[in-house]
């Protein structure tokens, strides 16, 4: 199963249907829909098909698919990250694997 | 080009001018030898100068000269004058001195059939000069009965720079700022005793130390502020002793009894301190104990510490990581007052340093020493720009730490980040090598890992059991009824480039295990399962270590002995912004 590629919300409409990860904080949540400010500081509506938990200021790592409007996940699976998860290393991060391993990641440019 | 109008010491040529400042004649160097000048150790040339019609003996002096003399300048090259002066030599004759002179190209043959030019038929006419600003006439300046700011003040077209100072001149004046002013310092010796003073003084051109020694110190130091203007005239110049400064220039200045300082006007055109800046990230080709002038902005602000030097005297310091645009950062150690009066609540200042030590001690590592000269926030131009660089973009910046990733907080961390692989390449018989280690620990020695020890405070010694409650500290020569357990332990830690024993001493081994040696101790004579569960549980945890590695000898076989000067948890963010530094720097 392939891995999801790894997004931010800046590269997030090149990945519309298709299957991604992305990190970041809660800024609210309803329920079944959760507005999050992935870790380049962009935000995105992630809709869940049940309640999810999720408390505001918490990290968390997104498991979904980007839908057609390519600033909103259809979400599959959320995963509760620790407090002092660091966005912004997050951030670098991604773009060290966009950068220097495309290869080995399915980054689309 | 040179057909002789272009190639002049004078435009009329036959001329030697009493005052060539001012101007850059174009000559060729048709001979040149070295002189030893009897009155300094500085370097002297005597040179056969042409302006392809007549020929002219010419002094040049200072290292940069000789410098340029043995390496560029060869016989037949075309010059250009940069700095000189006219200087009155024995018998009236004149002598041309240069202090500093540019090649232009590299001929091989002479310009034309030059003769020597006849001194009779000189005459004395002075044209028009370029620049009327640095006649070297006679100061218009008494010198008051205390020897300080009285007198006429001196008109500015008196003044020449700080560059064209040499011990030939014997009259000359400078317009200059004190940069910086030392406190003063006394000696005793058998010779007697004294006390001196030094100031730093920069012009437009350049820089210089002047030094005063007793009377002078009662005469002028109370009377000179660091940051004014003076008029200054009347020292002793002579070659500079490199061992006590670190200013560019080859010579210092050593007030008299005839010295001359005047106030004069703040100038904008004096600078208020002379920076030849070294970028950090090009530190790292600087020899070290050599001395830099840097600026960046201090992205880290250490507290300050106190440490005990060997010879037993206590030290305070500060360390601070300062970052420029060049895409590095460094550590700044300040000691004493400086580290003291370091207001740390300032945000992300500008910290620039005159004259900062550079160390190799792990990695580089740059401080502030007895003749540095520390601004914070400076209302200099350089740091304005740096400021605004670092808050539009700097701050976001991925930077190359020089001196390893865990400096700068609590300055215990030092040393630059090796594999075991580069570390182990560094280590020779010279010195040991001091490494940071992120690291996995894979093993622990058990045996022998902990042993009984002398209870008395800074013995530490084994002690040996003499009866059921009796232990023997031999080398407090007395016996005890109890003992201490300390641990000595060897480990084995793996990163990326392989595996190595590391021996670790009470403390750090008590952070590995995350238990006291005494808990340890009762474990083992109370449980002995959970004594060995105990040391177990760090198994396969990571730890930042600070580990010196040197060449050991023992039974005729050379070895390299690591153990570790500290340990501690890994900061995981502290170590992927230096894994990503360096992944951005490949």
């Amino acid at each position: 199963m392939p891995v999801p590629t790894m997004v931010k919300s800046s590269n997030l409409a090149n990945y519309r249907g298709r299957e991604v990860m992305a990190f970041g904080k809660v800024l609210s949540n309803e329920g079944k829909v959760m507005s999050i400010e992935l870790c380049d500081g962009g935000r995105v509506t992630v809709r869940f098909p049940d309640v999810t938990e999720a408390s505001p200021e918490s990290k968390v790592e997104i498991q979904g698919r980007v839908e057609g409007d390519g600033i909103s996940i259809a979400g599959m699976q959320l995963i509760h990250l620790s407090d002092d998860t660091d966005m912004k290393i997050t951030s670098k991060t991604i773009d060290v694997l966009e950068n220097w391993m495309a290869d080995c990641f399915d980054f689309e440019k | 080009l040179y057909d002789g109008r272009y190639l002049c010491l004078h435009p009329a040529r036959k001329h030697i001018l009493p005052d060539i400042s001012g101007y850059h004649p174009i000559c060729q160097i048709n001979a040149s030898r070295h002189t030893a000048d009897p009155n300094s150790d500085s370097q002297r040339y005597k040179v056969l100068l042409s302006d392809g019609i007549n020929v002219t003996t010419s002094i040049f002096i200072g290292e940069d000269c000789a410098n340029k003399l043995v390496s560029e300048a060869k016989k037949f090259s075309v010059i250009r004058v940069d700095n000189s002066h006219i200087q009155r030599v024995n018998e009236g004759r004149k002598a041309l001195i240069i202090v500093g002179f540019t090649v232009l190209e590299q001929l091989d043959a002479k310009i034309g059939e030059p003769t020597k030019l006849d001194p009779s038929t000189v005459k004395e006419e002075v044209p028009a000069p370029i620049h009327n600003n640095n006649a070297m006439t006679s100061p218009q300046i008494r010198n008051g009965s205390t020897g300080g700011l009285v007198g006429m003040t001196p008109s500015a077209s008196q003044v020449q720079p700080i560059t064209s100072l040499n011990p030939y001149q014997n009259k000359w004046l400078i317009k200059a700022r004190v940069s910086k002013k030392s406190d003063i310092r006394t000696w005793s010796n058998a010779r007697g005793e004294g006390k001196l003073f030094s100031m730093e003084l920069c012009d437009e051109s350049g820089e210089i130390r002047c030094t005063g020694f007793t009377e002078a110190v009662d005469r002028f130091y109370n009377v000179v502020e660091q940051g004014k203007v003076y008029y200054i005239s009347r020292c002793n110049l002579k070659t500079a002793n490199k061992q006590y400064t670190n200013v560019k220039n080859d010579y210092e200045m050593q007030m008299t009894n005839d010295t001359s300082i005047v106030r004069a006007e703040d100038d904008e055109s004096v600078p208020e301190v002379r920076m030849n800046y070294t970028q950090i990230a090009d530190i790292d080709k600087v020899e070290p104990n050599a001395f830099v002038d840097i600026a960046g902005v201090a992205t880290q602000i250490g507290d300050v510490t106190n440490i005990t030097s060997k010879a037993g005297k206590e030290l305070t310091k500060r360390e601070i990581k300062i970052q420029d645009k060049s895409g590095a950062a460094i550590n700044l150690t300040l000691w004493g007052n400086d580290a003291i009066n370091f207001d740390s609540s300032l945000p992300e200042p500008v910290v620039a340093v005159k004259g900062a030590k550079v160390s190799d001690f792990g990695g580089r590592t740059v401080s502030v020493s007895f003749n540095s000269t520390l601004m914070v926030n400076p209302d200099i131009q350089h740091s304005h720009e740096l400021k605004g660089w670092y808050m539009k973009e700097g701050r976001n910046q991925d930077v190359r730490q020089l001196s390893g990733s865990q400096g700068g907080g609590g300055g215990s961390m030092e040393t630059a980040v090796k594999s075991f692989v580069d570390a182990k390449a560094s280590i020779n018989e010279a010195k040991p090598e001091y490494f940071s280690n992120t690291c996995v620990l894979t093993f622990i020695k058990k045996d022998n890992c902990m042993y009984k020890a002398c209870p008395s405070a800074d013995c530490n010694k084994k002690v040996t059991q003499e009866g059921e409650s009796e232990y023997r500290c031999e080398k407090c020569n007395r016996s005890y009824p109890n003992f201490d357990h300390r641990l000595m332990m060897n480990a084995k830690f793996a990163d990326s480039s392989g595996v190595e024993w590391i021996t670790l001493f009470q403390e750090n081994a008590e952070k590995l295990i995350g238990k006291t040696s005494s808990e340890l101790g009762a474990l083992k004579e109370s449980d002995e399962e959970a004594y060995e569960r105990a040391l177990d549980t760090p198994l396969f945890d990571k730890f930042t270590m600070k580990i010196r590695g040197k060449l050991e000898t023992w039974n005729d076989e050379t070895r390299i002995r690591m153990s570790a000067l500290h340990v501690e948890q890994p900061d995981v963010i502290k170590e992927c912004e230096r894994l990503l530094s360096e992944i951005s720097m490949f």
